[in-house]
Protein backbone atom coordinates (compact mmCIF):
# COMPACT_ATOMS: atom_id res chain seq x y z
CA UNK A 1 0.00 0.00 0.00
CA UNK A 2 3.26 2.26 0.01
CA UNK A 3 2.82 5.43 -2.39
CA UNK A 4 -0.84 5.16 -2.93
CA UNK A 5 -2.57 8.50 -1.39
CA UNK A 6 -5.72 8.70 0.27
CA UNK A 7 -7.74 9.42 -2.93
CA UNK A 8 -6.09 6.56 -4.64
CA UNK A 9 -7.21 4.46 -1.90
CA UNK A 10 -10.47 5.65 -2.26
CA UNK A 11 -10.73 5.19 -5.90
CA UNK A 12 -9.47 1.53 -5.54
CA UNK A 13 -12.49 0.90 -2.87
CA UNK A 14 -15.04 2.54 -4.91
CA UNK A 15 -14.19 -0.09 -7.76
CA UNK A 16 -13.49 -3.06 -5.61
CA UNK A 17 -15.92 -5.35 -5.13
CA UNK A 18 -15.36 -6.69 -2.04
CA UNK A 19 -14.76 -3.57 -0.47
CA UNK A 20 -18.49 -2.91 -1.65
CA UNK A 21 -19.61 -6.24 -0.01
CA UNK A 22 -17.79 -5.40 3.13
CA UNK A 23 -19.40 -2.04 3.76
CA UNK A 24 -22.96 -3.59 2.18
CA UNK A 25 -23.45 -1.22 -0.52
CA UNK A 26 -23.57 -4.49 -2.89
CA UNK A 27 -25.93 -7.04 -1.17
CA UNK A 28 -24.19 -10.64 -0.33
CA UNK A 29 -25.35 -13.63 2.07
CA UNK A 30 -23.76 -11.95 5.21
CA UNK A 31 -23.04 -14.66 8.08
CA UNK A 32 -20.73 -12.56 10.45
CA UNK A 33 -19.77 -9.09 10.48
CA UNK A 34 -17.87 -7.01 13.10
CA UNK A 35 -15.52 -4.20 13.14
CA UNK A 36 -12.48 -6.09 11.25
CA UNK A 37 -14.29 -8.48 9.32
CA UNK A 38 -17.34 -9.69 6.81
CA UNK A 39 -18.31 -13.24 6.42
CA UNK A 40 -19.92 -14.15 3.57
CA UNK A 41 -21.51 -17.38 1.52
CA UNK A 42 -19.65 -17.28 -1.82
CA UNK A 43 -21.52 -17.55 -4.87
CA UNK A 44 -19.24 -19.84 -6.53
CA UNK A 45 -19.05 -21.97 -3.25
CA UNK A 46 -16.09 -25.78 -3.52
CA UNK A 47 -19.58 -27.20 -1.27
CA UNK A 48 -22.37 -25.49 0.41
CA UNK A 49 -21.72 -23.61 3.08
CA UNK A 50 -18.06 -21.92 1.82
CA UNK A 51 -17.72 -18.58 3.27
CA UNK A 52 -15.64 -15.65 2.24
CA UNK A 53 -13.95 -13.65 5.39
CA UNK A 54 -13.26 -10.26 3.68
CA UNK A 55 -11.55 -7.68 5.52
CA UNK A 56 -13.33 -4.09 5.74
CA UNK A 57 -10.40 -2.57 4.98
CA UNK A 58 -8.96 -2.66 1.53
CA UNK A 59 -6.03 -5.28 1.64
CA UNK A 60 -4.26 -6.45 -1.15
CA UNK A 61 -2.46 -9.30 0.48
CA UNK A 62 -1.78 -10.53 3.71
CA UNK A 63 1.28 -9.37 4.10
CA UNK A 64 -0.15 -5.84 4.27
CA UNK A 65 -2.17 -6.35 6.80
CA UNK A 66 -1.29 -5.13 10.35
CA UNK A 67 -0.37 -7.96 13.03
CA UNK A 68 -3.93 -7.18 15.27
CA UNK A 69 -6.35 -7.89 12.07
CA UNK A 70 -4.19 -10.82 11.16
CA UNK A 71 -4.91 -12.63 14.95
CA UNK A 72 -8.65 -11.50 14.39
CA UNK A 73 -8.60 -13.50 10.79
CA UNK A 74 -6.91 -16.21 12.80
CA UNK A 75 -9.32 -16.45 15.61
CA UNK A 76 -12.86 -15.79 13.04
CA UNK A 77 -11.08 -18.60 11.13
CA UNK A 78 -11.16 -20.90 13.92
CA UNK A 79 -14.62 -20.07 15.40
CA UNK A 80 -16.43 -20.14 11.49
CA UNK A 81 -15.01 -23.23 10.95
CA UNK A 82 -16.24 -24.99 14.40
CA UNK A 83 -19.61 -23.46 13.17
CA UNK A 84 -19.50 -24.89 9.68
CA UNK A 85 -18.93 -28.48 11.27
CA UNK A 86 -21.71 -27.87 13.93
CA UNK A 87 -24.24 -26.47 11.19
CA UNK A 88 -24.08 -28.92 8.63
CA UNK A 89 -22.62 -31.97 10.41
CA UNK A 90 -19.14 -32.06 8.27
CA UNK A 91 -16.12 -34.03 8.71
CA UNK A 92 -13.59 -31.15 8.30
CA UNK A 93 -12.88 -27.98 6.95
CA UNK A 94 -10.39 -26.22 4.68
CA UNK A 95 -8.85 -23.18 5.47
CA UNK A 96 -7.14 -21.65 2.47
CA UNK A 97 -5.36 -17.85 1.73
CA UNK A 98 -3.77 -17.10 -1.48
CA UNK A 99 -1.55 -14.07 -1.47
CA UNK A 100 -0.77 -13.17 -4.84
CA UNK A 101 -2.09 -14.53 -8.80
CA UNK A 102 1.09 -16.95 -8.49
CA UNK A 103 -0.71 -18.13 -5.62
CA UNK A 104 -4.33 -18.71 -7.04
CA UNK A 105 -5.62 -14.96 -5.77
CA UNK A 106 -8.46 -13.96 -8.04
CA UNK A 107 -9.79 -10.69 -6.44
CA UNK A 108 -7.80 -7.41 -5.84
CA UNK A 109 -9.34 -7.91 -1.95
CA UNK A 110 -7.48 -9.76 0.77
CA UNK A 111 -10.01 -12.95 1.80
CA UNK A 112 -9.71 -16.24 3.31
CA UNK A 113 -11.91 -19.36 2.37
CA UNK A 114 -13.31 -21.76 4.97
CA UNK A 115 -14.74 -24.89 2.78
CA UNK A 116 -16.83 -27.15 4.23
CA UNK A 117 -15.38 -30.55 3.52
CA UNK A 118 -17.24 -34.50 3.57
CA UNK A 119 -15.41 -37.52 2.37
CA UNK A 120 -15.53 -38.10 -1.15
CA UNK A 121 -16.34 -34.19 -1.90
CA UNK A 122 -13.58 -33.91 -4.84
CA UNK A 123 -12.48 -30.65 -4.04
CA UNK A 124 -9.42 -31.20 -5.19
CA UNK A 125 -6.71 -28.84 -2.75
CA UNK A 126 -3.99 -31.60 -2.67
CA UNK A 127 -0.65 -30.90 -0.88
CA UNK A 128 2.27 -33.79 -2.62
CA UNK A 129 4.59 -34.64 -0.30
CA UNK A 130 8.09 -34.11 -2.03
CA UNK A 131 11.34 -35.57 -1.71
CA UNK A 132 14.05 -32.58 -1.55
CA UNK A 133 17.57 -33.19 -1.01
CA UNK A 134 19.65 -32.66 1.73
CA UNK A 135 21.43 -29.81 0.25
CA UNK A 136 18.57 -28.41 -0.99
CA UNK A 137 16.52 -28.48 2.14
CA UNK A 138 19.80 -26.92 3.96
CA UNK A 139 19.99 -24.10 1.40
CA UNK A 140 16.35 -23.40 2.00
CA UNK A 141 16.57 -23.74 5.58
CA UNK A 142 19.71 -20.74 5.72
CA UNK A 143 17.79 -18.39 3.28
CA UNK A 144 14.25 -18.72 5.44
CA UNK A 145 16.25 -18.30 8.64
CA UNK A 146 17.67 -15.29 7.82
CA UNK A 147 14.19 -14.07 6.38
CA UNK A 148 12.49 -15.33 9.80
CA UNK A 149 15.14 -13.40 11.64
CA UNK A 150 14.57 -10.36 9.93
CA UNK A 151 10.84 -9.91 10.28
CA UNK A 152 10.68 -12.47 13.93
CA UNK A 153 13.69 -11.25 15.74
CA UNK A 154 16.16 -14.12 16.30
CA UNK A 155 14.02 -15.75 19.21
CA UNK A 156 14.89 -19.77 18.31
CA UNK A 157 15.14 -21.67 21.44
CA UNK A 158 14.94 -19.29 24.12
CA UNK A 159 11.99 -20.61 26.33
CA UNK A 160 12.52 -20.74 29.39
CA UNK A 161 13.14 -24.59 30.50
CA UNK A 162 11.60 -24.36 33.95
CA UNK A 163 7.75 -23.88 32.29
CA UNK A 164 7.59 -26.40 30.39
CA UNK A 165 8.80 -28.62 33.35
CA UNK A 166 5.61 -27.18 35.31
CA UNK A 167 3.17 -27.93 32.59
CA UNK A 168 4.91 -31.04 32.13
CA UNK A 169 3.97 -32.11 36.04
CA UNK A 170 0.90 -30.98 36.07
CA UNK A 171 -0.44 -33.07 33.72
CA UNK A 172 0.98 -35.85 35.02
CA UNK A 173 -0.85 -34.90 38.15
CA UNK A 174 -4.15 -34.85 36.26
CA UNK A 175 -3.54 -38.16 35.31
CA UNK A 176 -3.02 -39.55 38.82
CA UNK A 177 -5.80 -38.32 39.82
CA UNK A 178 -8.07 -40.04 37.15
CA UNK A 179 -6.29 -43.56 37.73
CA UNK A 180 -7.10 -42.62 41.51
CA UNK A 181 -10.81 -42.01 41.02
CA UNK A 182 -11.34 -44.88 38.48
CA UNK A 183 -9.71 -47.66 41.27
CA UNK A 184 -12.54 -46.28 43.88
CA UNK A 185 -15.32 -47.41 42.00
CA UNK A 186 -13.99 -50.84 40.71
CA UNK A 187 -13.00 -51.24 44.38
CA UNK A 188 -16.75 -50.20 45.54
CA UNK A 189 -18.54 -52.78 43.19
CA UNK A 190 -16.25 -55.75 44.25
CA UNK A 191 -17.26 -55.32 47.50
CA UNK A 192 -20.92 -55.32 46.64
CA UNK A 193 -20.79 -58.44 44.41
CA UNK A 194 -19.29 -59.94 47.47
CA UNK A 195 -22.20 -59.19 49.48
CA UNK A 196 -24.50 -60.62 47.25
CA UNK A 197 -23.07 -64.16 47.27
CA UNK A 198 -24.26 -64.74 43.71
CA UNK A 199 -23.30 -68.10 41.75
CA UNK A 200 -19.00 -67.80 40.86
CA UNK A 201 -20.32 -67.75 36.97
CA UNK A 202 -23.17 -65.05 37.14
CA UNK A 203 -20.78 -63.16 39.11
CA UNK A 204 -18.54 -63.07 36.10
CA UNK A 205 -21.46 -62.22 33.78
CA UNK A 206 -22.45 -59.75 35.64
CA UNK A 207 -19.15 -57.87 36.24
CA UNK A 208 -18.93 -58.51 32.59
CA UNK A 209 -22.10 -56.67 31.83
CA UNK A 210 -21.05 -53.74 34.26
CA UNK A 211 -17.74 -53.62 33.12
CA UNK A 212 -19.55 -53.13 29.25
CA UNK A 213 -22.05 -50.76 31.23
CA UNK A 214 -19.40 -48.71 33.03
CA UNK A 215 -17.30 -48.16 29.81
CA UNK A 216 -20.21 -47.31 27.47
CA UNK A 217 -21.53 -44.86 30.04
CA UNK A 218 -17.83 -42.65 30.35
CA UNK A 219 -17.87 -42.91 26.78
CA UNK A 220 -21.20 -41.35 26.73
CA UNK A 221 -20.44 -38.75 29.17
CA UNK A 222 -17.26 -37.84 27.50
CA UNK A 223 -19.38 -37.51 24.39
CA UNK A 224 -21.51 -35.48 25.83
CA UNK A 225 -18.75 -33.43 27.60
CA UNK A 226 -17.39 -32.78 24.47
CA UNK A 227 -20.73 -31.80 22.46
CA UNK A 228 -21.72 -29.45 25.06
CA UNK A 229 -17.75 -27.52 25.28
CA UNK A 230 -17.18 -27.84 21.53
CA UNK A 231 -20.94 -28.68 19.44
CA UNK A 232 -19.57 -30.37 17.09
CA UNK A 233 -18.17 -33.91 17.52
CA UNK A 234 -14.61 -33.01 16.98
CA UNK A 235 -13.44 -36.28 19.42
CA UNK A 236 -14.82 -38.07 16.57
CA UNK A 237 -13.09 -35.64 13.71
CA UNK A 238 -9.48 -35.88 16.33
CA UNK A 239 -10.15 -39.54 16.49
CA UNK A 240 -9.98 -40.61 13.06
CA UNK A 241 -6.21 -39.06 12.88
CA UNK A 242 -5.14 -41.18 15.48
CA UNK A 243 -5.19 -38.61 17.71
CA UNK B 1 1.92 -40.32 21.99
CA UNK B 2 2.98 -41.08 18.24
CA UNK B 3 3.56 -37.63 16.89
CA UNK B 4 5.82 -36.73 14.40
CA UNK B 5 5.44 -32.97 14.39
CA UNK B 6 6.01 -33.23 18.67
CA UNK B 7 8.56 -35.21 17.31
CA UNK B 8 10.44 -32.86 15.15
CA UNK B 9 9.58 -29.90 17.96
CA UNK B 10 11.65 -31.96 20.34
CA UNK B 11 14.71 -32.83 18.29
CA UNK B 12 14.35 -28.96 16.80
CA UNK B 13 14.81 -30.28 13.34
CA UNK B 14 14.42 -27.77 10.56
CA UNK B 15 13.21 -25.71 13.17
CA UNK B 16 13.37 -21.83 11.89
CA UNK B 17 10.98 -19.79 14.65
CA UNK B 18 9.85 -20.59 18.25
CA UNK B 19 8.33 -19.53 20.91
CA UNK B 20 6.52 -20.26 24.68
CA UNK B 21 3.75 -21.71 22.21
CA UNK B 22 4.74 -22.03 18.88
CA UNK B 23 6.94 -23.81 16.29
CA UNK B 24 7.63 -23.04 12.74
CA UNK B 25 9.58 -25.76 10.99
CA UNK B 26 11.05 -26.71 7.61
CA UNK B 27 8.22 -29.40 6.35
CA UNK B 28 10.52 -32.54 6.27
CA UNK B 29 8.12 -33.64 2.63
CA UNK B 30 7.46 -30.17 0.94
CA UNK B 31 5.07 -29.52 -1.43
CA UNK B 32 7.31 -26.56 -2.62
CA UNK B 33 10.62 -25.50 -1.85
CA UNK B 34 10.25 -23.28 1.23
CA UNK B 35 7.10 -25.09 3.06
CA UNK B 36 6.84 -24.59 6.44
CA UNK B 37 4.89 -25.81 8.89
CA UNK B 38 3.60 -23.55 11.81
CA UNK B 39 2.12 -25.33 14.73
CA UNK B 40 0.79 -24.93 18.28
CA UNK B 41 3.90 -26.73 20.54
CA UNK B 42 1.19 -28.40 22.83
CA UNK B 43 -0.06 -31.23 20.94
CA UNK B 44 -3.37 -30.28 19.22
CA UNK B 45 -5.03 -32.17 16.37
CA UNK B 46 -7.85 -30.15 15.58
CA UNK B 47 -8.01 -26.66 14.71
CA UNK B 48 -10.98 -25.80 17.04
CA UNK B 49 -9.48 -27.49 20.05
CA UNK B 50 -6.41 -24.65 19.59
CA UNK B 51 -6.69 -21.81 21.98
CA UNK B 52 -7.96 -18.48 20.39
CA UNK B 53 -4.87 -16.36 21.70
CA UNK B 54 -2.51 -18.97 20.35
CA UNK B 55 -4.75 -19.50 16.53
CA UNK B 56 -4.48 -15.87 16.82
CA UNK B 57 -0.53 -16.11 17.54
CA UNK B 58 0.01 -18.77 14.39
CA UNK B 59 -1.67 -16.32 11.98
CA UNK B 60 0.67 -13.62 12.84
CA UNK B 61 3.48 -15.92 12.46
CA UNK B 62 2.37 -17.57 9.44
CA UNK B 63 2.01 -13.96 7.76
CA UNK B 64 5.29 -13.08 9.22
CA UNK B 65 7.16 -16.14 7.58
CA UNK B 66 4.88 -15.71 4.30
CA UNK B 67 6.92 -12.28 3.83
CA UNK B 68 10.01 -13.88 4.27
CA UNK B 69 9.44 -16.24 1.73
CA UNK B 70 8.67 -13.38 -0.56
CA UNK B 71 11.74 -11.66 0.61
CA UNK B 72 14.69 -14.11 1.15
CA UNK B 73 13.19 -17.06 -1.72
CA UNK B 74 11.92 -14.53 -3.86
CA UNK B 75 9.00 -16.09 -4.51
CA UNK B 76 5.46 -14.52 -6.50
CA UNK B 77 2.70 -16.09 -4.22
CA UNK B 78 2.58 -17.88 -1.03
CA UNK B 79 -0.81 -19.97 0.59
CA UNK B 80 -1.56 -20.04 3.49
CA UNK B 81 -3.77 -23.48 4.60
CA UNK B 82 -5.32 -25.43 7.51
CA UNK B 83 -6.39 -28.84 6.49
CA UNK B 84 -8.97 -29.86 9.21
CA UNK B 85 -9.95 -33.48 9.23
CA UNK B 86 -9.58 -36.47 7.49
CA UNK B 87 -11.75 -35.01 4.77
CA UNK B 88 -9.71 -32.01 4.15
CA UNK B 89 -6.41 -34.19 3.86
CA UNK B 90 -5.36 -33.20 7.17
CA UNK B 91 -2.29 -36.46 7.36
CA UNK B 92 -1.14 -35.96 10.84
CA UNK B 93 -2.41 -36.00 14.06
CA UNK B 94 -1.26 -32.61 15.31
CA UNK B 95 -3.11 -29.67 13.66
CA UNK B 96 -0.43 -27.37 10.77
CA UNK B 97 -1.03 -24.12 9.37
CA UNK B 98 0.71 -24.13 6.13
CA UNK B 99 2.68 -21.74 4.55
CA UNK B 100 3.46 -23.00 1.17
CA UNK B 101 5.73 -20.73 -1.46
CA UNK B 102 4.21 -20.51 -4.67
CA UNK B 103 6.07 -19.56 -8.23
CA UNK B 104 4.56 -19.54 -12.01
CA UNK B 105 3.28 -22.54 -13.15
CA UNK B 106 4.57 -24.56 -10.04
CA UNK B 107 1.82 -27.18 -10.98
CA UNK B 108 0.90 -27.32 -7.83
CA UNK B 109 -2.79 -28.45 -7.63
CA UNK B 110 -3.90 -25.98 -4.74
CA UNK B 111 -7.47 -24.81 -6.26
CA UNK B 112 -11.30 -25.68 -6.60
CA UNK B 113 -13.46 -26.18 -9.23
CA UNK B 114 -17.16 -24.24 -8.41
CA UNK B 115 -19.87 -26.44 -7.93
CA UNK B 116 -23.28 -25.87 -9.18
CA UNK B 117 -25.53 -25.48 -6.23
CA UNK B 118 -29.20 -24.44 -6.26
CA UNK B 119 -30.40 -21.32 -4.75
CA UNK B 120 -32.35 -23.78 -1.92
CA UNK B 121 -29.32 -25.43 -1.13
CA UNK B 122 -27.84 -22.37 -0.39
CA UNK B 123 -30.43 -20.72 1.48
CA UNK B 124 -30.52 -23.84 3.69
CA UNK B 125 -27.06 -23.50 4.07
CA UNK B 126 -27.20 -20.01 5.11
CA UNK B 127 -30.09 -20.55 7.11
CA UNK B 128 -28.29 -23.54 8.81
CA UNK B 129 -25.07 -21.40 9.39
CA UNK B 130 -26.61 -18.46 10.79
CA UNK B 131 -28.57 -20.36 13.73
CA UNK B 132 -24.69 -21.30 15.25
CA UNK B 133 -23.45 -18.07 14.88
CA UNK B 134 -24.04 -16.34 18.07
CA UNK B 135 -21.17 -16.85 19.95
CA UNK B 136 -18.79 -15.79 16.94
CA UNK B 137 -16.47 -13.12 17.79
CA UNK B 138 -17.04 -13.88 21.72
CA UNK B 139 -13.27 -14.93 22.10
CA UNK B 140 -11.71 -17.16 25.05
CA UNK B 141 -10.79 -14.68 27.61
CA UNK B 142 -6.71 -14.46 28.02
CA UNK B 143 -5.08 -14.21 31.60
CA UNK B 144 -5.68 -10.81 33.57
CA UNK B 145 -2.09 -8.82 33.04
CA UNK B 146 -1.32 -7.31 36.75
CA UNK B 147 -2.56 -3.47 36.58
CA UNK B 148 0.01 -1.41 36.32
CA UNK B 149 -0.17 1.22 39.23
CA UNK B 150 0.58 4.72 38.47
CA UNK B 151 3.46 6.43 39.96
CA UNK B 152 2.72 9.15 42.60
CA UNK B 153 4.57 11.31 40.28
CA UNK B 154 2.31 10.14 37.19
CA UNK B 155 -0.69 11.33 39.26
CA UNK B 156 1.04 14.71 40.47
CA UNK B 157 1.44 15.76 37.01
CA UNK B 158 -1.81 14.89 35.68
CA UNK B 159 -3.72 16.99 38.89
CA UNK B 160 -1.33 19.63 38.20
CA UNK B 161 -2.25 19.72 34.42
CA UNK B 162 -5.89 19.88 35.24
CA UNK B 163 -5.44 22.29 37.81
CA UNK B 164 -3.70 24.22 35.44
CA UNK B 165 -6.62 23.82 32.68
CA UNK B 166 -8.82 24.77 35.50
CA UNK B 167 -7.50 27.96 35.97
CA UNK B 168 -7.54 28.55 32.34
CA UNK B 169 -11.60 27.81 32.63
CA UNK B 170 -11.79 30.26 35.68
CA UNK B 171 -11.74 33.93 34.24
ZN1 LIG C 1 -11.36 -3.86 -1.57
ZN1 LIG D 1 1.91 -33.66 18.22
Amino acid sequence: MEGITPEQLAQIQQQCIFCQIASGKVASKKIYEDEKVVAVLDINPANPGHLLVITKKHYFVMPQMPDDEVEHVGKIAKQLSQVLLKALKLEGTTVFIANGVAAGQKAQHFMMHIIPRKEGDEVGIQVQPKQISETDYDKIYQALSQGIKKNLGDITGLEKKSEEKTEEKESKEKISEEETEEKEIEDAEIVKEDAEESKPKIVIDERKKKEKKKTEKKEKEKKKKNKDKEGASLDDIAKVLGA
Amino acid sequence: MNCEICEQIKNKKGVLYQDKNITAMLAPKPTAAGHVYIVPKKHVTILEQIPDKIIGEMFAKANKISMACFESLGVQGTNLLIQNGLPAGQHHNHCILHVIPRRENDGLNLAWQPKQINEEEMSTAEIKIKENTSQVGVFEKEKQKPIKIKEPEEIKDKEKEEDYRLKERIP
